[in-house]
């Protein structure tokens, strides 16, 4: 396989994977930040952890707009799922109250295991489209 | 058990989330980063997919994730096959094992929360 189209896929994949990471410690400390917001103060807008979810959105959302141009849709997309693994790692930090369990460890591996098998068979797909007559 | 009526956004709610998605390829493989904010069909998709987020945000005012997910969780399906039909990609075997993996994963999730 052309070794410049596996290194775009494998590009298009990680970065898919930075901006989930992004976009869930995003979520995270806009949600940590969104408590603090009243809405008849504007200046309780300008809270730390709620402008800089905000900031990770964006560079997660620039991010994906980069994956875009590397990777194939059907490759891509479904990695938005590893978001459930990270802020399954990440929330306890934030939201003590919630609590991992045995379900949710089981779906945090299927998707882990899933999205890393779905990488490898789309570089194998497009191997294939690639050594057609 | 679930409203009619929720069932409704939210399937109104992935189709707008998977067609963004498309349209966001399409102008993302066709246009530089810099020219993007002057293409049409950018904005296109940065507006359906602010209408699923949306849509998203008012059903979770009213239904629960573990009712959500698994039902959002149909929004990797319908890109996929969109993106199939639309943009021209091939599927395998594996591929689709991998996708119903990643949907079984969220429901399993949706499961536990």
């Amino acid at each position: 396989m052309d070794k410049i189209e596996k290194s775009s896929l494998r590009t298009g994949f990680l970065l898919m994977l930075a901006c989930t990471i992004f976009t869930s410690s995003g979520q995270m400390f806009w949600k940590a930040g969104a408590l603090r917001i009243n809405f008849s103060d504007p200046f309780s807008f300008f809270n730390a952890p709620f402008i800089l979810g905000c900031l990770l959105y964006i560079v997660g959302s620039i991010l994906m707009i980069l994956a875009l141009k590397k990777g194939e849709l059907s490759m891509l997309y479904p990695i938005i799922a590893t978001s459930y693994v990270w802020v399954s790692i990440l929330a306890p930090f934030f939201f003590p109250n919630e609590s991992m369990n045995v379900w949710k460890w089981a779906g945090v591996l299927l998707i882990l295991f899933s999205v890393i098998l779905l990488g490898w068979s789309s570089s194998r797909v497009a191997k294939m489209q690639r050594d057609l007559p | 058990m679930i409203a009619l009526f929720i069932i409704f956004l939210i399937l109104v709610g992935v189709l707008s989330g998977s067609m963004a998605v498309i349209l966001l390829k399409k102008a993302a493989s066709k246009y530089p980063l810099r020219q993007l904010f002057f293409r049409r069909i950018f904005w296109e998709g940065v507006v359906l997919f602010g209408l699923s987020l949306l849509l998203y945000v008012i059903i979770l005012q009213r239904e629960e994730l573990s009712v959500v997910y698994p039902l959002s969780s149909i929004s990797y399906l319908i890109t996929t096959l969109l993106s199939v039909k639309y943009l021209g990609e091939k599927m395998s075997v594996w591929k689709w094992v991998a996708l119903g993996g990643v949907m079984l994963g969220v429901t399993l999730i949706a499961i536990g929360s």
